[in-house]
């Protein structure tokens, strides 16, 4: 029997802030699309079931659109059953009030709930505010079965509303123990018996969710179940650093970041992060490097982390007005960055070059 | 500090150079190009070295003054601080990092760690680029007058002339430019202004969506409502359709009994009446087919009998036959005789009218009477009547054709005018010739002796000529030059022996002319007296002899005499021919007169008129038309026998016709007669077809009766009935019973299949006993309708519900994208606040700054100023004010008044003292050098020897480089 875990795949998401309103919708319509692409793989793999262990849609606020679809791909994937357990993101509980909701999708509550798929039980509970202490007492699996337990929040050591307590969940017969919340990939053993996993999320959406993205496919082979990850993003995020320290000219930074992300694909989501030291004589303009990057890849964002190298000394005896000005800027109480930023506007200013910002 | 010495191994242009520096000024009075520039960058690069990392983009002074010839760059220079004295050698390499420094303490001969290799900055606590600007002062390429104003400007921009506060200003406007893309700074404008904008119009969509929310909550309630009261209806209608389908059932028992019931007694119904008929007729009925033929029978046996055969026409036409029959019995016309005869009638009709009309008009006739005088005329007659007139028109045209024509009696009368004082005599032309002929030859005769005088010249005097005749041909030739080079474009030369040309041939035909007349002159004197005098009478004699000619010409002719005589005699011969002839015209025409006046007489004899062509020609018409009419009229009596005799032919046709029927026909009543023949015939021959008709329908309809009986009675007797009165009603009766028969037996069968079917269909129900008493089917129904009618209403309710529900939801599914554009906007706005907030503080800063340089630097400049324009005015020091708007005051009579200018030559001056002014407020402890490179080149004599002087003054306090390439501007 195969299973597929997945969790935290936030339809109707927020993207990365800078995408253009229109790659946004894109990305939005992609993540959905992939939704649609693990049913299909659902179909096609001969899967018994799919854990969607929480955070399907991102808030409480989901369109009737995403709702539908979803009912409409489960719907389809008749022989596979689909078992949403909902998440600290999953905040309404009517997403699907007034749609007719197929017998294939089973839900899960503030009390534990099992359904059974041969010899394998399925078994979740939704954390709360009420039910995070208690829940591991009530816990009850029947050693002969093949357990899965579905739950969704951060492994603890202590139990807490958003908390999973591993240690305390040992013992109780679980075979592998469905995670989500964290949205990358990770294994490990929970005792003797089984073990957890998170799968992570089906689609990064931001920077902070670089790396591959999937879901893990569960073999099952009477009380023994195989994992594996499968990568399944449409597009991929990447956090570029560039060091830019010894870099002067434009050309040079638009090479090192070339150079950087060579061997990523075109499709994916890049961020270049700038780090380092620069000087006022270095040609950092990051709106022109953003337009000679835009046409590599799908997506371009340069964050800028390096700082501006000033030397102090040779400003000290220097009697003139941008000797003046430099002493008095990194003479006042500004944060570092406001200092580098007030000065580079200014020299560029008194050198009659345009003012970037 | 102060210099001692130097040596330039290699720098720039320079080598092998060294320099012995005075204790105060120290002047290098080198050419222009010897590197005076080169010397004073190269005092300031071993103080400060070249730069390592360039603060500017000016990265070409290590390339500028390293040798091209790939030597060693650099060299030493001695200098002396605080007592000792310390050699600096630097070499330059071609990155910094080849450069070398050291520093020996002269004392000892030994290194010195005494400054490191900044060693500028260490001692003069100024960095390279400020030393440079206060301690080297280049040579100022215009010459100026010091306003006020303009020291104040200089000053300024000696404490901010620092490459950058230049662009302060410019520095500024781009920060604040800048800034009003974000935000104006009143006013409304900018990305922030246009955030908010979209901020407030996208909250308010939010707001609008999130009260939509609301709305859904309170539908999403109604909904839950609705579902759980059509759960509860839904069960109570399938409680009441339970009843009622028990009550349904019995009612189905006891109607499927009812039902049959009914059908059985159909059944019985239709066999009753099935035995009333079989008992009616005890013989069986007929089929319908055969009491439809005897029903059909009987139906046109009584037509048979109503018809009527004969009418009033065949009555009519029976007395009519009779009527005719005694003309027509055995005579009958054929329809083509009288046809013809008809068309006889006609043709015979139109004879006689067309010989009613066939005779001459009355004016025509009155014409002919008329007309008779003409007859009387033979065509001889007339023909020599014409004759007589064409004679007549003849003569008359010899008349008018003799008369001489009118250019000969224009000429002739011009001629007696001419000859108005007489035709001459042809001897006295003759005359008048010979005199002329006289004087001529007299002429010719004296200029034969003046040519004989002339042949006797000496041949030399003929050499005149040459002249004239060498400019003419000269001239020609360079005519046809200066043509030549004027077709070819050369229109000066050209021109110019066109020129010459026309000049040489004016000046060839007056050398021409003057020869002639000379000759003329010299001819003349050489004469002797005697021919002078012959010649002279001559000369008198040709001249009385054509005077007199002349005279007698001028009394008819303006000409000459000669041409005059001639034109005479012309003249006179023909006048002459002219008279000659009009007599002879005259002569002729006497006679013609008297031929006219005989034919004239004999024509109007014959003809009335004067007119005689047009009499002629009446009468002729006349004639012509009298002629036409006679043979017309003859004409018309031809043809009016012709047409009586056909007219008699006719007559006799029609009438030997018609005595077949008639007795007598006269011409008048003949058409009349056959009209009526005609008439009479058809009427006798539809007369007798009718009547023939008639007596055919008679015989026909008796026929018809009897067989009508006999097939009705056969009927009756077949079926052992007996006819009654009306024979069709009663077979109406019959057909009526025989359909009545087997529509009966048709509907007794369908009933009993009609009975055994519902029996076998409804074998359950009709084998179960009557139920009991069950609850009313009405009323069960009356509630199952009333549930029904509620499970409609709230599955109605709750679709709109649902509806309204997708169509919140489609409102309130837009939060999630507003939000994101919101929290868009709202960073958007954030950032560019942000950005704005930072170029304000930048602009503030750059401002502090400027403001920071100028309290610090402006203060000891002014001071120092105002002491070194003492110095050089040789004002007292507390005499000169520099106010702090850098106003320069003299103290005059106790009292302070502004300068309104340094003239010209102490403008270079004026900027020396700032120059050291400046030098004094930037370099606090140490009290550099200073290098002059050649600052007093605008400078006249007296204001050089001036600025010297001060150049002597100030040179007590430091120590100054003066760098000068002209001996009258050395010390």
């Amino acid at each position: 029997m195969k299973l597929i875990h997945c969790s935290d795949i936030h339809l109707d998401s927020k993207m990365e802030h800078n995408l253009s309103p229109r790659q946004a919708k894109e990305r939005n319509a992609e993540i959905c699309a992939t939704f649609g692409r693990l049913t299909d793989y659902a179909v096609r793999e001969d899967v018994t079931g799919v854990l969607l262990a929480g955070d399907l849609f991102d808030t409480g606020r989901v369109s009737a659109r995403t709702a539908d679809y979803v009912l409409e791909q489960i719907r389809k994937a008749a022989n596979v059953t689909f078992f949403y357990l909902r998440g600290n993101h999953d905040e309404s509980r009517d997403v699907f009030a007034g749609m007719e909701i197929p017998g294939n999708f089973k839900t899960f509550g503030g009390a534990w709930t099992s359904y059974r798929l041969g010899q394998v039980v399925v078994t979740g509970l939704e954390l709360n505010r009420e039910n995070h202490t208690e829940m591991y007492e009530k816990l009850r699996l029947d050693p002969k079965d093949c357990n899965i337990v579905m739950l969704h929040g951060q492994e603890s050591a202590q139990p807490g509303e958003e908390l999973i307590a591993l240690p305390m969940l040992r013992g109780k017969h679980i075979r592998y123990l469905a995670l989500g919340h964290i949205h990358s990939h990770s294994e490990g053993r929970l005792d003797d018996d089984g073990t957890y996993a998170y799968c992570g999320c089906l689609e990064g959406r931001g920077f902070d969710e670089c790396g591959e993205k999937g879901f893990i496919l569960l073999d099952v082979e009477g009380d023994r179940i195989g994992t594996r990850f499968v990568p399944f993003a449409a597009r991929r995020l990447w956090d570029v650093a560039v060091e830019i320290t010894e870099l002067t000219t434009v050309s040079q930074l638009q090479s090192a970041m070339e150079t950087a992300s060579a061997h990523i694909p075109s499709d994916d989501l890049v961020k270049f992060t700038l780090t380092g030291s620069y000087t006022m004589e270095t040609q950092k303009d990051l709106a022109f490097l953003r337009k000679m990057l835009e046409g590599r890849f799908y997506f371009v964002k340069i964050k800028d982390e390096s700082r501006l190298k000033i030397d102090r000394e040779s400003y000290e005896h220097d009697a003139s007005l941008k000797g003046e000005f430099i002493r008095m800027v990194m003479a006042s109480d500004k944060s570092e960055e406001e200092k580098e930023r007030i000065i580079c506007c200014g020299i560029r200013a008194l050198s009659g070059e345009e003012v970037t910002l | 500090m102060k210099l001692i010495r130097l040596y330039i191994e290699n720098f720039g242009g320079l080598s092998g150079y060294g320099l012995e520096f005075q204790e105060g000024v120290t002047v290098i009075q080198e050419p222009n190009g010897f590197g005076k520039t080169t010397l004073a960058e190269f005092i300031r690069a071993m103080f400060y070295g070249f730069p390592r990392k360039a603060k500017t983009l000016d990265k070409s002074r290590r390339q500028k003054y390293t040798p091209w010839n790939g030597s060693k760059c650099g060299g030493n220079l001695v200098f002396e601080h605080e007592g000792k004295q310390y050699r600096v050698e630097r070499t330059f390499g071609a990155t910094p990092r080849g450069d070398t420094f050291a520093l020996i303490d002269l004392s000892t001969n030994q290194k010195s760690d005494r400054f490191s290799e900044e060693l500028g900055l260490e001692l003069f606590r100024l960095d390279a680029d400020s030393f440079e600007r206060s301690t080297y002062m280049s040579q100022t390429s215009e010459r100026m007058e010091l306003t006020t104003d303009a020291i104040q400007a200089k000053l300024g921009d000696l404490v901010e002339d620092t490459g950058d506060i230049n662009n302060f200003e410019k520095a500024v406007a781009a920060l604040k430019g800048k800034r009003i893309e974000y935000a104006l700074y009143r006013g409304s404008g900018g990305s922030v202004w246009e955030a908010q904008n979209r901020i407030t119009a996208l909250q308010r969509q939010l707001d609008d969506a999130r009260n939509q929310m609301q709305s859904l909550r309170e539908n999403d309630d109604q909904i839950r409502e609705l579902e759980a009261a059509l759960e509860q209806a839904e069960q109570e209608l399938a409680q009441t359709r339970e009843k009622l389908t028990a009550a349904s059932e019995g009612a189905a028992v006891a109607a499927a009994k009812k039902q049959e019931q009914a059908l059985w007694e159909e059944c019985r119904q239709a066999s009753d009446a099935l035995t009333r008929l079989e008992e009616q007729y005890p013989a069986g009925l007929p089929s319908a087919q055969r009491i439809d033929e005897a029903l059909r029978t009987a139906e046109r046996r009584s037509l048979l009998k109503e018809q009527q055969v004969t009418g009033p026409a065949d009555l009519e036409a029976e007395e009519t036959a009779n009527r005719l029959a005694a003309r027509f019995e055995g005579r009958m016309p054929t329809a083509e005789a009288l046809e013809a005869r008809r068309q006889d009638w006609e043709r015979y009709r139109n004879l006689r009218a067309r010989l009613e009309h066939l005779d001459l008009s009355p004016a025509e006739k009155q014409r002919l009477e008329a007309l008779a005088h003409v007859s009387e005329r033979t065509d001889e007659e007339l023909e020599a009547l014409e004759n007589q007139n064409a004679q007549l028109r003849r003569l008359r045209e010899h008349v008018s054709l003799g008369a001489m024509p009118e250019a000969e009696q224009a000429e002739l009368a011009r001629l007696e005018q001419y000859f108005a004082a007489g035709i001459p005599g042809e001897e006295e032309l003759e005359r008048h010739r010979r005199a002329l002929a006289k004087a001529e030859q007299l002429r010719q005769e004296n200029a034969r002796i003046m040519s004989a005088a002339r042949t006797e010249e000496k041949p030399g005097k003929r050499n005149g000529w040459a002249m004239p005749a060498l400019l003419v041909v000269l001239s020609a030739a360079a005519v046809a030059a200066g043509t030549v080079l004027l077709v070819g474009k050369s229109y000066l030369i050209g021109g110019i022996c066109l020129g010459i040309g026309v000049l040489m041939l004016i000046g060839g035909v007056f050398a021409a002319i003057r020869q002639m007349v000379a000759r003329e002159l010299s001819g003349v004197s050489r004469m002797d007296r005697a021919a002078q005098a012959q010649m002279d009478e001559a000369e008198r004699e040709a001249a009385l002899l054509e005077e007199t000619a002349r005279c007698f010409v001028h009394i008819y002719s303006g000409a000459p005499a000669a041409e005059g005589i001639h034109e005479i005699r012309t003249q006179r011969q023909r006048i002459l021919a002219l008279r000659e002839k009009r007599r002879t015209v005259q002569a002729k025409a006497a006679s013609l007169e008297e031929q006219i006046r005989t034919l004239n007489a004999s024509l109007a004899q014959a003809l009335s008129g004067e007119n005689y062509d047009r009499a002629i020609l009446e009468l002729r018409l006349a004639r012509k038309e009298y002629q036409d009419l006679v043979q017309k009229k003859a004409d018309t009596d031809t043809a009016r026998e012709v047409v009586r005799l056909e007219c008699g032919k006719l007559e006799s046709e029609i009438t030997a016709f018609l005595a077949g029927w008639f007795d007598a026909a006269e011409p008048e009543t003949m058409g009349q007669l056959l009209d009526q023949l005609c008439q009479e015939r058809d009427a006798y021959s539809r007369a007798v077809l009718r009547r023939d008709e008639w007596k055919q329908r008679k015989a026909a309809r008796r026929q018809a009766l009897e067989d009508c009986d006999r097939k009705l009675e056969s009927f009756f007797r077949d079926q052992g009935l007996l006819p009654e009165e009306d024979i069709p009603a009663q077979l109406r009766v019959l057909s009526s019973d025989e359909k009545n028969f087997r529509d009966t037996v048709s509907r007794r069968a369908e009933w009993e299949e009609k009975l055994r079917l519902f029996r076998i269909s409804n074998d359950q129900l009709l084998s179960r006993p009557l139920p009991e008493e069950t609850d009313d089917i009405e009323n069960l129904k009356a509630a199952e309708r009333r549930t029904a009618e509620a499970v409609s209403s709230l599955t109605r309710r709750l679709l709109e519900r649902r509806q309204a529900h997708w169509n919140l939801r489609r409102e309130t599914d837009r939060i999630p994208e507003l939000q994101d554009e919101l929290e868009q906007w709202q960073r958007q706005k954030h950032e560019d606040q942000e950005k704005a907030r930072m170029l304000d503080e930048t602009v503030e800063f750059l401002q502090k700054a400027k403001d920071s340089l100028s309290t610090r630097y402006l203060d000891p400049l002014r001071s120092g100023f105002g002491r070194y324009l003492s110095r050089l005015s040789g004002e007292r020091a507390e005499g000169v004010l520099v106010t702090p708007e850098l106003q320069v005051r003299l103290e005059r009579m106790g009292q302070s008044r502004e300068l309104g200018y340094f003239s010209t030559g102490q403008a270079d001056l004026v900027m020396l003292c700032m120059r050291f002014a400046l030098v004094d407020a930037l370099f606090k402890d140490v009290k550099p050098f200073v290098i002059l490179d050649d600052p007093f080149v605008n400078l006249d004599d007296e204001k050089t020897a001036q600025a010297l002087e001060l150049l002597r003054e100030l040179s007590r306090d430091r120590q100054i480089v003066y760098l000068v390439c002209n001996s009258s501007r050395t010390m």
